[in-house]
């Protein structure tokens, strides 16, 4: 017979590499060209593309709000406890923070590239963490 | 600088192909034909143009999660759920190039930790060519495809055409020289030596250019739209002028124009191309300014410029601003036998990215029950035993080596191209047959039949020059050839169809030079553009007509 919990494991990991890769690519890849010379304007322009139109397939465009809401809902409906959900929750809410960075008249200047970098990776290292802590105890 | 690296992307979506447009200047994406992205969307598509595409490509850039209908997916493994075959259908892909093209550089777009996750990955990815970007961001996938092209560029193109003939390292070192700096370059030499291949491969790619190359081919381009050609033109200068569109020298410009068969352009364009080479500017017609360029010309004629200046067929002032200085000669095959060994593997080689061959290899590598073939090797003689292990090896009896060698090959290096991917394709058919009447193979060893080597150099031979007043005669002998007519077809189409094997017999004939069509058919050797032109409408391509 097949242990429930271990399906609902393995759901949640396909869910969460998906996520990481939708992240990874989609998102962090918009920003990756930046570089701490990198112009307000352009710094300002990466962050647009890379928080609103995150991906384009077959003449759609989804936000990366959109696309975190989707696998939100998947990991909700698993009814799956696991330690890491806080910690994925935090730092994708970062990533998607970052849009306040969008108005100059709310946010003169943009943060550090350094700092877009490493929030904007965050997520699929944390994905990464809770992966390896989820099949550690199998 | 090198010449722009020409991508393939499979994607299912273009963040891929917009970061690469965007950022990174150095590639060139594919667009299949018809298509309003630069990617394919999928794995059969990937393969279906693959199969068809007969352009170059340096490298493949496979994404590995498609978020497609299930229909368009390959399968993964058995049982494996949609969410998985999703998730790693590029390894689903993978396998199929490895399979049909194993010569082909493949960046496969995912991280090393998630490819650790399908047991399927493991053995693609331990094969040659291919290539995992592990990192998410423009440098990795920058320095990724830079390795993976540059392997194969060494491989496949950089020493293709030098060997180790004393004439062509000279000429190597002086065009070393001669792509420096903004001065025209001649390159002469029988048709097929490979002066287009050394134009972009090495003139332009030394030359620290940074604009495209682009080339000219005078022949192919109706006279009344030459200027336009050549110079550009805005929008309603010209009935047909729809549009605004730019000329080859302005498209040319910070590179390179290739002029092929120069020797062939009407007096009038070459009095044109005079001007641009003195003022370094062009006026497109209908336009009231003229527009400065930098372009650096490589002139290509398949005889003496020099000799068409004493004939009066080209104008000696063009001649003398080309520079007779930097004409290099290229030498026919014929005069350097010492790399006809290296040359033929390296063709050998290079066929495995034929998908007609390699689908037959794929074939043979089954009946011998190995699992892929990356490599085809020539050997001289079944005691040659060179190290060619991984490789398919066809085995060529020293005789019929000595034949090759004794050879005149007047199509030089691209007949010989034609031969051995004729040999390799005969050879395999051979073996296929040899399975398939339930004789088994037992090794990567199969031997060339010397008949078969013996008709291919005889269909080439018919063809060589004839000493008779400089004219060849070919196969037209006593002015008679023979002509297929379909009955079913109009009294227009007959008279195209007569047309065209009469134009093909002489092609053959005259050698392939169309100056001496010209003579043949209206008894002046200047016609030679009027005569190419023909040639075209009625549906013949030189590059198409083997030798």
């Amino acid at each position: 017979m097949i242990d429930s919990k271990w399906t609902r494991k393995d759901e949640l990991i396909d869910i969460l590499l998906d996520l990481k890769h939708d992240f990874g690519k989609y998102l962090f890849l918009h920003l990756s060209h930046l570089t701490a010379d990198s112009p307000e304007d352009m710094i300002r322009e990466a962050l647009r593309t890379a928080l609103f139109e995150t991906r384009r397939i077959s003449g759609t465009v989804r936000t990366a709000e959109e696309i975190w809401g989707q696998y939100r809902s998947e990991i909700d409906a698993l009814k799956y406890a696991f330690n890491g959900y806080d910690r994925l929750v935090q730092c994708v809410d970062d990533a998607l923070s970052l849009h306040r960075f969008l108005i100059p008249e709310s946010a003169p200047h943009p943060p550090h590239v350094g700092h877009i970098h490493k929030v904007a990776r965050q997520v699929s290292e944390v994905i990464a963490q809770i992966i390896a802590e989820e099949n550690s105890d199998r | 600088m090198t010449a722009k690296i020409r991508l393939l992307l499979i994607d299912d979506g273009d963040t891929y192909a917009q970061l690469i447009r965007e950022q990174m200047p150095e590639c060139e994406l594919i667009r299949p034909p018809g298509a309003d992205t630069d990617c394919v969307g999928d794995g059969p598509e990937a393969i279906s143009f693959l199969e068809k595409y007969k352009g170059p490509i340096d490298l493949v850039l496979l994404d590995m999660f498609f978020d497609i209908p299930e229909d368009k997916l390959f399968p993964l493994d058995e049982g494996a759920s949609l969410r998985r075959t999703r998730r790693f259908q590029g390894v689903a892909i993978l396998r199929e190039i490895h399979a049909r093209f194993p010569a082909l550089p493949v960046v496969l777009l995912t991280s090393l930790e998630d490819l650790s996750l399908v047991d399927a990955a493991k053995d693609l990815v331990s094969q040659s060519m291919t290539y995992v970007l592990d990192g998410q961001d423009v440098d990795a996938l920058r320095v990724r495809i830079a390795a993976a092209t540059k392997r194969s560029r060494v491989e496949d193109g950089s020493r293709v055409l030098w060997g180790e003939n004393s004439v062509m390292k000279a000429i190597q070192r002086r065009l070393t020289v001669l792509a420096r700096g903004a001065m025209p370059v001649i390159l002469e030499g029988e048709t097929g030596t490979g002066k287009s291949w050394l134009a972009e491969q090495y003139v332009h790619v030394n030359s620290g250019r940074p604009g495209p190359f682009i080339v000219l081919d005078l022949s192919t381009i109706p006279e009344n739209l030459l200027s336009a050609h050549l110079f550009g033109a805005v929008k309603g200068a010209y009935t047909g002028a729809v549009e605004s569109r730019k000329g080859v020298f302005e498209m040319a410009n910070e590179g390179t124009l290739f002029i092929d068969e120069i020797q062939n352009a009407p007096l009038e364009v070459q009095k044109q191309l005079l001007l641009v080479l003195q003022d370094k500017k062009v006026r497109p017609l209908g336009a009231s300014r003229e527009i400065l360029v930098d372009v650096k010309v490589v002139a290509a004629s398949n005889r003496p410029l020099d000799e068409a200046v004493a004939q009066g067929t080209f104008r000696p002032d063009l001649y003398m601003r080309l520079s007779p200085a930097t004409c290099v000669q290229i030498p026919p095959l014929r005069m350097r036998l010492e790399d006809l060994y290296y040359l033929a593997n390296r063709f050998a080689r290079r066929a495995l990215q034929n998908s007609d061959i390699a689908s037959l290899v794929k074939e043979v590598a089954t009946s011998i029950g190995i699992s892929t073939i990356t490599d085809i090797r020539l050997v001289i003689g079944r005691n040659d035993h060179t190290d060619v292990s991984g490789s398919l090896q066809l085995v060529i009896p020293k005789p019929v080596w000595r034949m090759m060698e004794s050879h005149s090959w007047p199509g030089n290096i691209r007949e010989l191209e034609m031969i051995i991917y004729n040999l390799i394709t005969f050879t395999l058919v051979d073996a296929i047959d040899t399975v398939q009447r339930g004789i088994p193979i037992t090794n990567t060893r199969l031997q060339v039949d010397a008949g078969l080597v013996g008709n291919l150099l005889l269909g080439a031979r018919a063809l060589e020059r004839k000493p008779e007043n400089g004219q060849g005669s070919g196969s037209i002998d006593d002015n008679r050839i023979p002509v297929t007519i379909n009955s079913a077809g109009t009294l227009n189409d007959v008279a195209n169809d007569v047309e065209r094997q009469y134009f093909l017999t002489l092609f053959h004939s005259c050698n392939r030079d169309f100056a001496q069509m010209a003579h043949r058919l209206l008894g002046d050797s200047s016609k030679a553009r009027a005569v190419r032109l023909r040639f075209n409408q009625l549906g013949l391509r030189v590059r198409d007509i083997k030798y």
